[in-house]
């Protein structure tokens, strides 16, 4: 019994320092320029992203920014085919960084014509 | 008997030929029954499309043996191009990029026509960069990537490897990394594109960037140019002052009969405007002619602008 109350009060405690950000996009023939901020305060241990974008007709753009505005990393997919027409394409991008630069760090999404589904999840380990 | 001999040589040669247009890869991968037993090859026509995903970027593919042997001939330009070698998941689209997981399913190569390039993924995960080997350029490529990587690479390094690389794309792509150059930093990379070959397609824009800007060339066009307009000026200048000064030598009279003959007057009407004979206009005019170094009326037109801007004199 005590070993179950210490076990749920551990699991509570890793609860309150965890913050996790995540939601996804829809697209139908969308266009937008469309930023995510999430906030990477001064200490925090470590940070999990990840990004994953599928699409059958357009093209999308994501890339991540420091709160530098510098581009960390990114990708871009299109479905264009050769002799013409469209296959859909599949990119993703996620990773465990101890953060250098504290502040506001983005997702930075651009979509042209896309359909597909954007889905996205940030979790911040705090002290 | 000549016509076949005709078709086997065409035969020996248009597949030679057609070989000669390409490079080799081959490879070993033991990939997890979480991937597809299939491979492919993109060529990359520019640095910024390094991580882009596209059925029209991808040139090969084939499929993976159950030893994880691959191999492919693929088309290959005389001069080095980048590529990109990546694997899919099963149910994954042929266009997939994964970037900066465990999954990373990619890599980067270099090559020309006739490379031979081999991959060997090392034990454990992901797949990594230096699984890829074949050439100096492949090695560099490799070497550049890992700095690429590192967080704390200066634009030192970059331009260190642009400098010692022994392929110009590689030097290319490190001095794309580069940035916030400082005036020192930039002569260096002029210095070393200078080098290059500024019509790899892969640097269009760099060399751009750096292009010396001809400064002295703009500077001596326009020394020409205000020398020219000088040299235009003081002549007018000194025309006119020659003019003004025969101008001057003119009587009064004199002065007005030329006024009267260029507003179109006969000797005749001048006489008449002047109320003087007509042979006292002759002998003015032969004066006026005289004096002004003319030969006709028509010479005389010289003289207008001067009586009509009279102030100016």
């Amino acid at each position: 019994m005590k070993k179950l109350l210490f076990l749920l009060l551990a699991f509570g405690a890793m609860q309150a320092r965890a913050q996790v950000v995540k939601g996804s996009i829809d697209l139908k023939d969308s266009t937008f320029t469309r930023s995510i901020p999430f906030e990477v305060a001064a200490g925090t241990q470590s940070v999990k992203y990840f990004v994953k974008v599928y699409v059958s007709v357009g093209a999308v753009t994501v890339s991540l920014t420091d709160p530098n505005d510098k581009k960390v990393t990114g990708f871009t997919i299109g479905t264009s085919k050769p002799g013409g027409g469209h296959e859909a394409s599949k990119g993703e991008m996620g990773d465990d960084v101890k953060p250098k630069v504290f502040g506001t760090w983005k997702f930075n999404i651009k979509a042209e014509n896309a359909t597909g589904k954007i889905s996205y999840q940030v979790e911040e380990i705090k002290p | 008997m000549r016509r076949y001999k005709l078709f086997l040589v065409l035969l020996l040669i248009v597949p030679a030929y057609g070989y000669c247009q390409q490079a080799r890869l081959s490879g070993r991968v033991s990939l997890d029954t979480n991937w597809a037993r299939k491979f492919y090859i993109s060529r990359m026509p520019g640095f910024d499309c390094m991580f882009t995903a596209s059925r029209a970027l991808i040139i090969a593919e084939g499929d993976i043996d159950i030893a994880g042997n691959f191999s492919v001939n693929f088309p290959a330009i005389k001069d080095e191009a980048l590529y990109r070698l990546h694997f899919i998941r099963k149910g994954d689209p042929a266009s997939t990029l994964i970037i900066g997981s465990r999954d990373v399913n990619h890599v980067f190569f270099i090559a020309k026509q006739g490379d031979q390039i081999n991959f060997e993924k090392k034990s454990g995960l992901p797949i990594h960069q230096s699984d890829i080997s074949g050439s100096m350029a492949n090695s560099e490529l490799n070497a550049l990537l890992k700095l690429a990587d590192d967080d704390t690479a200066g634009n030192n390094s970059f331009i260190s490897i642009a400098d010692r690389s022994t392929s110009q794309l590689v030097g290319l792509l490190a001095i794309s990394h580069a940035s916030g150059l400082n005036d020192g930093q930039k002569e260096k990379v002029r210095n070393i594109l200078a080098r290059y070959d500024q019509h790899n397609a892969y640097g269009t824009h760099i060399f751009q960037e750096y292009k010396t800007a001809d400064y002295w060339k703009l500077y001596l066009m326009g020394g020409i140019l205000l020398v020219a307009l000088l040299s235009l000026y003081g002549y007018r200048f000194y025309k006119r002052q020659a003019i003004l000064k025969l101008w001057r030598e003119l009587s009064q009279r004199e002065m007005d009969i030329v006024g009267l003959i260029l507003s179109g007057k006969s000797n005749k009407e001048v006489a008449l405007a002047l109320s003087i004979e007509l042979s006292t206009v002759k002998t003015h005019v032969n004066n006026i002619y005289a004096k002004l170094g003319v030969n006709n009326r028509k010479d005389l037109d010289r003289y207008k602008d001067i009586i009509d801007k009279p102030e100016k004199n």
